[in-house]
Formats: structure tokens, sequence, C-alpha cells
């Protein structure tokens, strides 16, 4: 017997994922535990829409620990709004500690001194998110509204560096950041942190599509994930697995909802942090209740005829059921943007002979949905 | 056995440590750990000792809970117990009272 096997974390963390996969168990949850924040950032899909009581108390965390420790989570992300302006936020993570969870934070850092790094320090994550919204003070408070907001992220970043802390950056890909973009990848790897971006820009969650203007159109996302990834050498890595010439008309084709859930501040459930349709609620129901919802929801299937039913892209597509779903109102609508994007990708890559979409020569079929009115109108006229 | 030997040293958890049964796996979380180790797997025996060291407790007393719910002879429970208790102590997992007999 030896007690405790001399294995690695990421080897385990493996092994539990894989049993995880197979038996469908909710390994990771995104919770949201505010929905306010101390920004006013042009894109944001989940501020914006915030009252003040869009704030989920302790007890109420507590509640959804119980049911998620019970249910086999693992981890759980804790996630806003912004995390560090929730008054019980102490409380609330050094509980999630307690309850045995592997946790991980998004926050735009803003609040972060000394004493907040100090904080993380002696009880550290496995894992932080900070965005990042500029490289210099101009363009940053341009984006988030706010004063002084650079140099405190900036300082934010230095003190957690120093105390050992690891963490990743991100900002979206947007017509208002695109420029900079490879100026904060650099910042980042010379900080030696993970830079992340994301493509796809979805409505406010009451509806609102104005955000959409900042949607990068699809010869633009080239461009800019050639300036990113030169060569498209690391998407190439990604892609070669998934690009094997075999379709699916499963929708969802990720973990979310068959490994992990989404929480809102109110504790409805839903799929991941992009779908705000919400399939239950935790402090109403039970968890295998609401788990058995949103298992329906993603063991959904394409109608027949719809274009990703038969696509041999849709492992490396640039849109997502839950984005889908913000643009159109169904996981299983249709977006040109997206199908545009990927199919840019697969001539890149070299997989495709035109990079243009079937739908382009054929026209989309009647019976599938497309963007809202309001969501097209916003969005990029595409070439 | 001499659970209650005079003198033996007596080992506890410490609560910088979060024990877990999830997918499958007996998880020992560590609260302060940074990212590099910050989750262990024990056995389901290194689990039943963890639980048993809520309270102060000599090897011997963790040997005779494993002889009694274990086919396995008593020095070689006796040695498991020995392993996992100096595993245990380089996580600084555990603390200890008493001297050594």
């Amino acid at each position: 017997m030896t007690a405790i096997p001399r294995i690695s974390a990421n080897v385990l963390r493996m092994r539990m994922m894989e049993r995880a996969r197979r038996e469908r168990i909710p390994m990771h949850a995104d919770i949201e535990i505010i929905a306010t924040c101390n920004f006013k950032c042009v894109h944001c899909y989940i501020a914006p829409c915030a009252e003040r009581e869009d704030v989920m108390s302790l007890e109420q965390a507590e509640i959804i620990f119980d049911k998620l420790q019970a249910a086999g989570t693992q981890s759980v992300l804790l996630t806003g709004g912004e995390v560090l302006t929730h008054k019980q936020f102490k409380e609330i993570y050094l509980s999630a500690k307690r309850h045995g969870f592997s946790i991980y934070v998004n926050t735009n850092a803003y609040l972060i001194g000394t004493r907040w790094a100090d904080f993380f320090a002696e009880w550290p994550p496995r894992g932080m998110s900070i965005s990042l919204y500029g490289m210099n003070p101009e363009s940053y408070e341009r984006l988030t509204g706010i004063p002084k907001s650079y140099e405190r992220v900036m300082r934010a970043i230095d003190l957690l560096l120093e105390r050992g802390l690891s963490f990743d950056l991100k900002c979206p890909a947007m017509t208002i950041t695109a420029e900079e973009l490879p100026a904060m990848q650099a910042f980042a790897k010379s900080k030696g942190v993970r830079f992340r971006t994301d493509f796809s820009i979805i409505p406010q969650e009451k509806g609102n599509t104005v955000p959409l203007q900042l949607q990068l159109a699809p010869q633009d996302v080239m461009v800019l994930e050639n300036k990113l990834d030169p060569g498209f050498k690391s998407f190439r890595t990604y892609a070669s697995p998934r690009v094997d010439g075999s379709t699916t008309d499963s929708v969802y084709k990720c973990g979310a909802g068959k490994t992990s859930l989404h929480i809102n501040v109110h504790g409805g459930v839903s799929t991941c942090s992009t779908s705000r349709k919400v399939v239950g609620n935790l402090f109403e129901q039970t968890f295998e209740e609401i788990w058995a919802a949103l298992g329906g929801k993603v063991a959904m299937k394409y109608p027949v005829g719809h274009p990703c039913a038969t696509c041999q892209f849709s492992r490396i597509c640039a849109g997502c059921p839950a984005t889908v779903e913000q643009l159109t109102g169904l996981p299983t609508g249709y977006v040109q943007m997206y199908c545009k994007m990927t199919h840019q990708r697969a001539y890149e890559l070299g997989y495709h002979a035109t990079g243009v979409p079937r739908t382009v020569m054929e026209g989309i079929p009647a019976h599938v949905v497309t963007p809202t009115r309001a969501a097209a109108r916003m969005l990029p006229v595409l070439g | 056995m001499t659970s209650n030997s005079v003198g033996a040293v007596q080992y506890r958890r410490l609560d910088n440590y979060v024990y877990r049964l999830t997918v499958g796996e007996h998880l020992l979380v560590a609260l302060h750990a940074r990212r590099d180790q910050p989750l262990y797997a024990l056995t389901p025996t290194g689990a039943q000792l963890w639980e048993r060291l809520a309270e102060w407790a000599t090897v011997e007393e963790l040997t005779d809970a494993l002889v009694r719910d274990y086919e396995v002879s008593a020095d070689d429970a006796k040695q498991d117990v020995r392993d996992f208790i100096d595993q245990l102590e380089s996580l600084k997992a555990i603390e200890a009272r008493g001297e050594s007999v």
C-alpha cells in the first residue's frame, strides 16, 4: 500500500477528467458572485445590465458550494462583474477553499494592492485571469471608462508576480483593441505569463446589441490571428487532430453541460458563461434536476439540412453554440460570420480549397435560424 | 498492540489540507500550496487513516484500525502506517506530540 501514490497533479486531473467525461460528472463550475463592476467597459455583456442587488451572499454561495461538492465538482471559477468589489469576497473565497475546491478567479485587478496580493499569496488560487484592456493609459481608460485604470492594473500585475502568483492575461479582440493586441501579447510574454484573446463579441444580457459594433470582420480576424500566431503555427497544432474529415450533428462538442456548468448571481444555471439562457435555479431546485435539464440541452442535434451538421471544420469553428445562441436565440442557429472565419482558417491551414463556405454559393436553408434583426444590424458587413 | 502506551508519539492532522472524495478519487487538497502540487490522491486506506487522524492517534492505534478492517498482517500494516505518517509529515499535513519510546 502506498497511501499517497507518487502521481503529478496534472496526471491526476487528466484521470479525473476522463472519468468525468465518461460519467458526465460536473468537474468544474463557473460561479458569478456579483454582476456589477467598477469598470464601464463598452463591450461588456453583464455589468451594463446589472443592478445593485445583483450580488450573491455568502450564505447563497455556500448553498451552491454544498450542492457542487456533493455532485463531485473539483474546481470553481469565481467570476463577475468584478469579484473584488464583493464585500464578502474573502469569506466566499475561503469557504470555497474549505469546501476543497481548486479555485480560479477572474478579475480586472484594479483593486489589487498590497493587501489583496498578500491575501492571494497566503491563500493562492489554482489560477487567476486578469483582463487587460490596452498598453497605454489613454487606450485603457477609453475602454474601461475609469481614470488610472492602466497604472493600477500594471502595478497589480507586478505585485502578484513579486509574490510568485501565476495568472493569465486576456483581452477580447475587437475593433478598438485589435491594434494593440500584439503589444499586449508581447507584454504578457515579457512577464512570463500566458495571453489569451477571443474573437466573439456577444450582445448584452438583456438584449442590447450595441457591443456587436465592436465585432471584427472575418478578414480582419484572419489578419490579426496571423499577427498573433505567425503562420497559424499554434492553431495548426490545435487543429490537426480536430479536422479529420469526420462530421457530427451534435451541437455541443465542448464540455459545457457535460463536465462543467455556469451559475449566475441569482442561482440560475446555464451551460457556460457565454450562454445566459438558464435551465433551472440552484436556490429552488435540486442539483440533479438541473443537471438533467442541462444534459437534455447539450444532447441536442442539428436539424436535417443544417450547414453545421455536415461541416468537417466544426471542431475549429470560430463560433460555438453559446455565441450562436446569443446572436440568433437558439444554439442551433447559424451565423455566417463565424462560418466565414472558420472556412478562412481552414483555407489558411490548407484544409479547404477556397475558404468560401457552401452557404455563400447555395444560400442558407430557410428552416435554419439566423441572427436576429437587431444583431444583424450591428454585425460587420460581410465581404 | 500498544494502543495507549505511555510516551508514544501521537499524530493529528492539521487544517491546512482538505480531504474530498470526488470523481472516484480520494483527494487531499492543499489550502496554501502554489500551482505545482496542490492536489494529492490518497489510496482508500490512506483516506481511512486521514479520517482517523482527525483525533490524536499513535502508529499502533492506526495499525489496529487497518488490521481490523483489511486482511493485512500487523507487521505490514505498521510499516504502511509509518510510511504514510512520513509522507504526511513531509507535506506538513500533520502535527505530532509526545516522545518516541
